[in-house]
């Protein structure tokens, strides 16, 4: 696919995006371009790179005595509880649970398949492609604020359906996502089909229970209209504000068609969160 | 209080693991992990917010930031003193935002920071960044510290330098990429 602005027009948004300065609009444009510009990536992620060394130019100060206690003591809050010395299995059960989950996202990564893409708040999958796209610029959008950026594959068939992706239902754009104020969602697709245009329907969860990530027990989801997007040679792209929403709280992105089905959608990882 | 961890023990055992510790709500890892950055963290808050206390109130939400982000480190991208120290500035500019009280000129303590006369005397203790930073021309390695460092867009290091947007654009991104290439070359040539 022909990138649908040229490198030159992107270049300084690159450098926002880069320095970490970027607003919603110029990531959203970076993104898009990004999908299909292999040269441009690569020069993110050594721009970046290099970005993120310059705070290596503070200099190191010691901070006031029991500083490290005060951080420990905001941790053991933040997580509901004092942070218990680890004489029990329950610190040692967690570890191994995610360094699974960290070499089955290798072994996804390699077979080219659907994949985790471990998130602070909540977990999205993509396909090797599109993770790689992801990587190339995570240190700079991934933990932006404390908050996260997320890649999804879109799909016109069920997750487990094209695991295999010789088996049709396969991928036909992606999914962006960042959380930040406001948090937004972007979604690229490159392989529109014939119709006009669909539009774009996320659905969140309930928001969770302030910062214990407890989601919002069986209350209804809801649907919030991002737009319409609009297929021009075989391809289409929109974005939107989530507003109040948070990224954490999407369950899935929706692509409807002009007659009302549901023709692609992006789902949370049920493994996630 | 906890007892005392061995220094050795300190030294051994890798961020990368001290964060699989963290994400495991390991308080040992934790604890670690904060002695060991705590003066790079709570130097890079003051520096961008100058009050002490402030800085301070930075750098734990930074550790609790990256806490909460402890699983999604990635070592493959980078090293995890850069990425700690990323979600530290980016705590920094949250509190900026609000408070714009705070005693920090960015373009005097920028021009500090790519002074050449400190920098040559910074060439013992992390020689290729200061080096390469050296070999950008002044006004663009002061314009990128201005976007990278303190959090500034190309409109506010214009204003703030009292250049053109275009102008303060360029040199921000000529000067990324002039430092991108030069430590680029330094690593290749301290390369065995």
């Amino acid at each position: 696919m022909t990138p649908t602005t040229s490198c030159d027009e992107v270049r300084d948004a690159l450098t926002d995006v880069a320095t970490g300065v970027a607003d919603g609009a110029a990531r959203a444009t970076v993104m898009a371009h990004l999908a299909s510009c292999e040269r441009c990536r690569a020069e993110l992620a050594s721009l970046a790179e290099t970005a993120d060394e310059l705070l290596l130019l503070a200099p190191e100060r010691d901070p006031s005595a029991d500083f490290e206690g005060r951080v420990l003591a905001r941790l053991g809050a933040a997580r509901g509880g004092s942070l218990a010395p680890p004489t029990s299995s329950r610190a040692a059960r967690p570890a191994s649970v995610r360094r699974h989950r960290a070499r089955r996202t290798l072994v996804a990564a390699a077979a080219g398949v659907a994949l985790l893409a471990a998130g602070g708040a909540g977990i999205w999958w993509a396909t090797a492609p599109d993770r790689q796209l992801a990587a190339s610029y995570r240190e700079t959008l991934d933990v932006a604020d404390g908050r996260y950026f997320a890649a999804a594959d879109l799909t016109t068939g069920r997750e487990d359906e094209q695991a295999d992706p010789a088996s049709g239902g396969g991928s036909v754009g992606t999914v962006f996502l960042y959380d930040g104020e406001p948090s937004w969602v972007f979604v690229l697709v490159r392989d529109a089909g014939d119709v006009a245009g669909y539009d774009v329907v996320v659905t969140v969860r309930p928001g969770e229970d302030g910062d214990t990530g407890e989601a919002g027990g069986d209350r209804p989801a809801r649907d919030i209209p991002l737009g319409t997007c609009t297929v021009a040679a075989d391809a289409c792209s929109v974005g939107g504000a989530l507003d109040d929403a948070r990224v954490h709280d999407v369950v899935s992105v929706r692509l409807v068609d002009p007659a009302g089905a549901t023709w692609a959608t992006a789902d949370r990882d049920p493994d996630g969160s | 209080m906890r007892g005392p961890c061995p220094v050795d023990k300190d030294m051994a055992v890798s961020d990368e693991a001290l964060l699989a510790g963290m994400a495991a709500d390991d308080p040992d890892a934790a604890a670690v992990f904060v002695r060991r950055h705590q003066a790079r963290v709570y130097g890079l808050a003051l520096l961008l917010v100058g009050v002490p206390a402030v800085a301070e109130e930075v750098a734990q939400e930074a550790f609790v930031r990256a806490w909460r982000h402890a699983d999604a480190f990635d070592a493959r991208r980078g090293r995890a003193t850069t990425w700690l120290l990323a979600i530290a500035r980016n705590a920094a500019i949250d509190v900026l935002r609000v408070r714009r009280d705070v005693p920090v000129d960015p373009v005097v303590m920028a021009e500090t920071i790519v002074d050449p006369d400190r920098l040559a005397d910074r060439v013992a203790d992390g020689a290729t960044l200061d080096g390469a930073l050296a070999r950008v021309p002044p006004e663009q390695a002061t314009a990128v510290v201005l976007s990278a460092v303190f959090g500034l867009t190309g409109a506010e290091v214009a204003r703030r330098t009292g250049v053109p947007l275009g102008t303060a654009k360029t040199r921000i991104r000529l000067g990324l990429q002039h430092l991108r290439d030069e430590l680029t070359r330094r690593r290749e040539v301290d390369a065995p």
